[in-house]
């Protein structure tokens, strides 16, 4: 019995033994790998999904939707049980063959995958209802662009990632996006979900409210496309805009881009504020209303024109041949004399020139609300030479954007003050302060413009032939040869048409610029001009603006 | 009744039979908690109530129960009696496992047997008719090596006899418990450790040579030497083990709020319960149990040593290692510490067979520790010769006592060989 109870121990010592060593190996596995193996458990367990907000909309001044969001779903894979019967009952609904999505599912069953990405909801229900084990939707959302190709390069478009790939789209990405909410998931070793945990709401985007009228807009297309398919021009763009508020009402380019499908090609660039060009006759309105400005100069001064101005070695000629003539300020205006803009511009002296070049907003950027604006180029005064006042004046050998030209052809309309364009009214209903402009012309002067300007549309004025029944219109045509290789090309130009009505009181202006027509349609007169007049005809009676 | 309270107010009372007792319902009930927990995912999900599991378990926890109280109020000797017959028909059970029809399969091994929502695992039955038999024939012989020997070549027949239609099912875990409880068995009975040495070569000898023939076995040893490179095949279990005990730190996610067992944990209410009890209580609620076993062992062995007489002694000896085996293996399978077997936890696991068992078992226990305090009883009121007998026993345990004090102090072989002469 004793040998029995020395035995006892021995027994008793040998459990205790091996039940301290599962002690200490629990300790281990619990304890010291624990970081490790709960990781592990993390990874097979637990997932963290995001919830795409809601992209906030996009409307025109009247709430008309130009972009929208609506609700779609992501389809999502993991570890399918039956890859091939899911395969045969998605492939219907997803329009893809049984065989590639089977592949897909048969590939990777572990890895979470998308099946289809951004699904329209009706038919994402009908996938949840087929109640497929691994299949799983995941809130997302689709863009739609109602107007199709309306506004195009303005809007932007999307990157298949959710965020705004350009325009407005990228520009206000932030505010659109929202904040997408997040969710825990736990999930069971079938692939069902076990608690779903709301980390943070998503929150749905911020509308964008623009000034841009979408008919206006859609006018303004309409007209540039038969522009585009009559004259074949490289681009054209044109803006509405109304003076007084410097809100802009349509901005539009041709050829036209489709926000569904952004891309790189150059009917992308926003030729409105990205166009860069020589503008020819429609830049005599710094000399002009600089010389009013600074006394020199009244609209009836008189100048002796010369039928060609000789100046620093070089021939000046005007663009219609004629003798030696008389002419006040508002017929230099409306014949566009060069060489009447360039006497002005010598009574002005090139220091003064060049500061209301600047004054008249060119060689900055206008601030428009619109990502990728240009500069255009005005040489410093210190690179003029001897010949530069002798072609400045009338608009060669500086560049300028086509919004830069109407905010300054704006100032004029408005009285003098010069205001910088915008097109977003509101950003998730609050309304967006409208920057003040400032004063660069005495109401005088601006009013003195605004009756010089009525010459180029008067008999014997450049577009004489424009005319609207009962409105006064105010304008300016222009027209500048390219440089080709430093030398001025005799066929390749860029033709414009500024002007705004009625034009004692102006409510609406328009801007027409149309980049290398073709089809012999030379002056600006011709393509933009006929243009200008279609689409201010239509905005004077689609805005009920009463006749002068 | 009154010389009864007088015999426990004179003597300081063996508790034994009260911590075995109480560890045993701790581990009941915690396995009752811990079962439910781990079996309602699955239940659920195929459209149960989900309690399915608690239910039978509670059921057969309440007949286990009745059955170790009625075998405690029995005594040894009823117990005793039950031997050949108990043999009797664990042999037939087990044969009739193996037969088509009759047999049920499961996880590639037939290894139940029954009707309907009845079913019986024969191997669970052996066992404890195995540890009646070999208590019955070492009665008599314990620390004679001649008697021994003869002892021991019945055992071996016998034993290996019923190993060798559980090995075949296959149930290498079951027939692994056999062979170490058999093993503690005549360890206890004396049998010298040479002797015993051999026989666990030889034991080790036949395992391997079993996992070489064997497919199933031979996946799971391999798999235990490196469980994370068999992660998604042979290893899954072990590692989604490990997985479960890790994620469930010091304290563990709570009753409950385990994860691993909603379908990536298998068996997590029977053979795997020791993972689930590790992702929800943590490594505290694991070293509980594994106190609650410690705690079983050493009352077990206690009852053991106090024995009445040597059958008893062997009995309890038989009925304590195979709680202790059990848990061990199962323990160490769960820690990645051994391969896996496919050992329930006793007293925790889903499972009726190995539960009514158990507890019928720890019925054996409890008689055996009445016994050794009713002869106490008897003393004050009969035999002179049984007076003796227990006064010597009492003097005995009382010096034992104060003796193993004495070792806690002054550590050392030589002082238990020399109580054994002054004794003698």
């Amino acid at each position: 019995m004793v040998l029995a109870q020395r035995r006892l121990r021995l027994l008793f010592a040998s459990f205790a033994a091996l039940l301290l060593i599962a002690a200490l190996r629990t300790a281990d596995l619990g304890m010291l790998q624990g970081t490790h193996l709960s990781d592990l458990a993390q990874s097979n367990e637990v997932r963290i999904l995001v919830q795409p907000a809601m992209r906030g909309a996009i409307v025109d001044a009247s709430g008309r939707a130009l972009a929208l969001s609506e609700p779609g779903d992501d389809i999502e894979a993991y570890r399918v049980s039956y890859p091939a019967t899911a395969a045969a009952k998605l492939a219907p609904l997803l329009h893809e063959s049984s065989a590639a999505l089977a592949l897909k599912l048969e590939q990777h069953p572990n890895s979470n995958q998308y099946l289809a990405r951004q699904v329209p909801a009706a038919t994402a229900q009908r996938i949840e209802s087929l109640g497929i084990n691994g299949i799983a939707l995941a809130t997302d959302n689709i863009r739609y662009y109602p107007f199709g190709s309306l506004a195009g390069q303005l809007l932007g478009g999307m990157h298949s990632n959710g965020s705004g790939a350009a325009g407005l789209e990228a520009a206000y990405d932030r505010a659109l996006a929202g904040s997408s909410g997040k969710t825990r998931v736990v999930y069971a070793g079938d692939g069902k979900p076990i608690s779903v945990d709301v980390l943070r709401q998503a929150r749905t985007g911020a509308s964008l409210r623009l000034t841009i009228d979408a008919p206006l807009q859609q006018e303004v297309e309409s007209v540039l496309a038969s522009v585009g398919s009559r004259f074949s021009p490289y681009s054209s763009t044109g803006i509405v805009s109304d003076p007084r508020t410097g809100a802009v009402l349509a901005l539009a380019n041709w050829p036209s881009a489709n926000p569904s499908s952004p891309g790189g090609g150059r009917n992308w660039i926003d030729s409105a504020i990205a166009m860069n060009y020589e503008p020819g006759s429609t830049f005599k309105i710094v000399a002009v209303g600089g010389a009013l400005s600074d006394g020199l100069i009244t609209p009836n001064t008189t100048f002796q024109i010369p039928a060609a101005l000789q100046f620093d070695g070089r021939t000046i000629n005007d663009s219609e041949p004629h003798g030696n003539e008389t002419l006040t300020t508002a017929g230099i205006v409306g014949q566009s004399s060069n060489i009447g803009a360039v006497e002005i511009g010598q009574l002005l002296g090139e220091n003064r020139f060049y500061q209301w070049t600047r004054r008249f907003g060119f060689g900055a950027p206008t601030g428009i609300d619109v990502p990728g604006e240009e500069q255009g180029l005005i040489p410093p005064l210190s690179d003029y030479n001897n010949f530069s006042m002798g072609n400045l004046p009338f608009g060669q050998g500086e560049s300028v954007t086509p919004i830069q030209l109407a905010t300054a052809y704006a100032a004029i309309a408005d009285g003098g003050v010069l205001r910088p364009p915008h097109v977003v009214a509101a950003v998730g209903g609050e309304a967006v302060r409208t920057p003040r402009g400032h004063r660069i012309l005495s109401p005088q002067v601006a009013a003195e413009m605004r009756k010089i300007l009525e010459a180029p549309l008067a008999p014997n004025g450049t577009a004489s032939e424009i005319s609207i029944p009962g409105y006064t219109l105010a304008g300016k045509t222009g027209t500048a040869n390219i440089a080709v290789n430093g030398i001025y090309s005799h066929t390749k130009y860029v033709a414009s048409f500024v002007g705004f009505a009625p034009a004692e009181h102006p409510k609406v202006e328009v801007t027409v610029v149309v980049d290398q027509p073709q089809d012999g349609a030379i002056y600006g007169t011709d393509a933009p001009a006929h243009a200008w007049e279609d689409i201010m005809s239509w905005a004077l009676r689609y805005m009920a603006i009463p006749p002068s | 009744m009154a010389h009864a309270l007088a015999a426990r107010a004179a003597r300081p009372r063996d508790r034994s039979a009260d911590a075995l007792i109480t560890a045993a319902l701790c581990l009941f009930a915690l396995g009752a908690v811990m079962v439910y927990s781990a079996s309602a995912p699955s239940l659920l999900s195929s459209g149960g109530s989900g309690a399915s599991e608690l239910i039978s378990f509670a059921v057969w926890g309440a007949v286990g129960l009745g059955a170790a109280w009625l075998i405690a109020r029995r005594g040894v000797g009823a117990l005793r009696a039950l031997t050949g017959p108990l043999l009797f028909l664990a042999f037939i059970l087990l044969l009739a496992v193996h037969l088509p029809h009759v047999g049920h399969a499961s996880n590639g091994a037939q290894r139940w047997i029954g009707v309907g929502p009845f079913n019986f695992e024969p191997s669970e039955l052996m066992k404890l008719a195995l540890v009646l038999y070999a208590a019955q024939v070492l009665a008599g012989r314990v620390g004679s090596p001649p008697a021994l020997r003869i002892a021991l070549k019945r055992i071996a027949i016998v034993g290996a006899a019923a190993a060798l239609l559980v090995v075949t099912q296959p149930d290498l875990g079951t027939t692994l418990v056999i062979t170490f409880t058999l093993g503690s068995m005549v360890v206890v009975a004396g049998v010298p450790l040479r002797t015993l040495g051999y026989g666990l070569l030889v034991a080790i000898v036949l395992v391997f040579g079993f996992a070489l023939v064997n497919r199933y076995a031979f996946d799971r040893l391999s798999s235990f030497v490196d469980p994370w490179s068999h992660a998604s095949t042979t290893g899954y279990q072990a590692v989604q083990g490990q997985i479960a005990i890790g994620s469930g730190g010091l304290l563990g996610r709570g009753p409950g709020n385990g994860i691993t067992k909603d379908f990536y944990l298998p068996n997590g209410s029977t053979d795997f319960i020791l993972a689930v009890i590790g992702e929800e209580l943590g490594v505290v609620g694991i070293c509980s149990v594994l106190f609650l076993y410690g705690l079983m062992l050493y009352a077990g062995l206690r009852i053991a040593r106090s024995a009445r007489d040597s059958y008893s002694l062997v009995l309890a000896t038989g009925i304590t290692a195979l709680i202790g085996v059990q848990a061990v293996l199962n323990v160490f399978a769960v820690l990645s510490l051994a391969p896996l077997t496919g050992v329930p936890l006793p007293f925790v696991s889903y499972g009726s067979s190995s539960l009514l068992v158990m507890l019928a078992a720890l019925g054996g226990l409890l008689a055996v520790s009445r016994e050794s305090a009713a002869g106490l009883h008897v003393v004050e009121r009969t035999s002179e010769q049984n007076a003796r007998r227990s006064e010597s026993e009492r003097t005995a345990a009382d010096r034992d006592r104060s003796r193993r004090d004495g070792r806690t102090r002054h550590a050392g072989a030589g002082s238990g060989r020399r109580a054994s002469h002054a004794r003698g």
